[in-house]
């Protein structure tokens, strides 16, 4: 098969540019680091488009898991094992320094609070983060976060109900000062 | 369905991702429950208010043509373009040489000539960047697996020579090794961008069996942080295979090096010792 040119591969993959780069944003320390996980993504997603099939859901959670891969592989954990806090009880939660309290989403007014919110998802550990941003920024449903992450969708469900609740827990002293928790 | 067990299943609910026999109980339970329908609409905030403020996040005006460039770069010579130091304005002609592709496949070196001196069999294993090992390996399949290789227009061929020519061309340091002890000649050189540092790319062949073998040479020093290494002389060095074939590296003061080859880690370590900074 004839390599897919340039051209193509650009008209497909920069509608993406945007997402790409907030995912990006998002999962890196700041903006340079961020920058150069998007352009390396995208190279990287070049030199492989020849074998990319575009299936109906287009190409974004393609570039998604090639961003995640260079973000992993950036952070030096291309070989790295699934998480022991995917399996994790609550003891060992406290053990490692992860609070878990049972703060609702429902006690917090999402309304109020978009900058704390941004510092409060740069704080949760990376593996919950990436499930995270997938599951509310670009809406995927558990089996496509499951694909680009490489993990099982029981896996995405856990880390997510996790990730939902350490949020939940980094907003509540903040919900709390600025009188932002919901009124009952 | 009571508030137990439409709980146990609220987060598939609130995504939308319960079974619709499931779901439509659920809705029931909903409608009814002003305590699981508050915590079924906290979870849907939750999810609106991140995605706002992803949205929120400012694009750099120039990261698409940045990421165009990189495209076009690598389109048009393998190599990813540096954002931070353009390409260089020098103008590398090609040609083409007839390597068979077996021999371009095949770079296992055989018997036991290049068996190590004091380096374990396997060569010593470092925990190395991966993306660097992946760039240097991607360079150096398509210099082989192209069946292409290239020697800048103007670049002597004598070993000495091209030292200098490339000091001067691209005001590198460039470690331009005699390997000859070992069979190999310098087949060709360039300019060769890693992940978009410049260096030079330095390939030697042995015309007996057709064997490659590349040098780079990367103007950047702290590539690689090796948690294991050997002496190379009295460089620190060290052998990786965690891309399924040996990437040798060691640096002097200004560059970092990088030999690589679908050779035997032991071979490349042998191979090594006969550099020379």
């Amino acid at each position: 098969m004839a390599e897919r040119g340039a051209e193509q591969f650009e008209q497909l993959a920069l509608v993406h540019l945007d997402s790409v780069f907030r995912m990006a944003r998002r999962l890196a320390r700041d903006e340079s680091e961020a920058d150069d996980l998007v352009q390396e993504t995208y190279v990287r997603a070049f030199r492989a488009f020849g074998k990319f099939e575009l299936r109906e859901h287009g190409m974004k959670p393609w570039l998604l898991k090639i961003l995640h891969n260079c973000f992993y592989t950036h952070r030096g954990k291309t070989n790295r094992q699934p998480t022991s806090l995917d399996d994790a009880t609550i003891e060992q939660f406290r053990d490692t320094g992860v609070a878990v309290v049972e703060t609702s989403a429902a006690e917090v007014d999402w309304d109020a609070i978009d900058e704390e919110l941004k510092h409060a998802v740069d704080g949760i550990p990376e593996d919950y983060r990436v499930v995270l941003l997938l599951w509310s920024f670009e809406e995927l449903s558990y089996k496509e976060i499951a694909e680009i992450c490489d993990v099982p969708v029981g896996t995405v469900m856990s880390r997510l109900f996790r990730a939902r609740r350490l949020l939940a827990d980094k907003l509540a002293d903040f919900a709390e000062r600025e009188n932002v928790r919901k009124k009952a | 369905m009571d508030c137990q067990e439409f709980r146990s299943k609220l987060d598939e609910y609130a995504d939308d991702a319960a079974d619709a026999d499931w779901s439509a109980a659920a809705e029931e339970h909903v409608a009814g429950c002003a305590e699981c329908g508050a915590a079924v609409a906290g979870i849907r905030k939750m999810r609106a208010a991140l995605r706002r403020t992803v949205m929120s996040e400012r694009v750099p005006s120039d990261l698409a043509d940045r990421v165009r460039g990189a495209i076009r770069a690598e389109a048009s010579t393998g190599m990813p373009i540096d954002r931070d130091h353009p390409p260089a304005t020098l103008s590398f002609g090609r040609w083409v040489t007839p390597l068979a592709m077996a021999a371009a496949v095949a770079l296992v070196f055989v018997g036991s000539q290049f068996m190590p001196q004091g380096v374990p069999s396997g060569g010593p294993q470092g925990d190395v960047e991966a993306t660097w090992v992946s760039a240097v390996r991607t360079v150096h399949a398509k210099c082989l697996m192209s069946g292409e290789a290239h020697h800048a227009d103007g670049l002597p061929r004598e070993l000495s020579a091209l030292r200098g020519a490339l000091k001067t061309t691209l005001a590198l340091d460039v470690l331009v090794p005699d390997l000859s002890a070992a069979g190999f000649k310098l087949h060709s050189a360039d300019m060769c961008r890693i992940q978009g540092v410049p260096g030079a790319h330095l390939v030697y062949e042995r015309e007996s069996d057709e064997k490659l073998v590349s040098l780079f040479t990367i103007a950047q020093t702290g590539v690689f942080e090796p948690t294991e290494s050997f002496k190379l002389g009295d460089r620190a060095a060290f052998v990786c295979t965690n891309d399924k074939a040996p990437v040798m590296s060691w640096e002097n003061a200004s560059s970092t090096f990088v030999f690589c080859g679908e050779i035997e880690a032991a071979s490349m370590a042998t191979l090594g010792t006969g550099l020379a900074d």
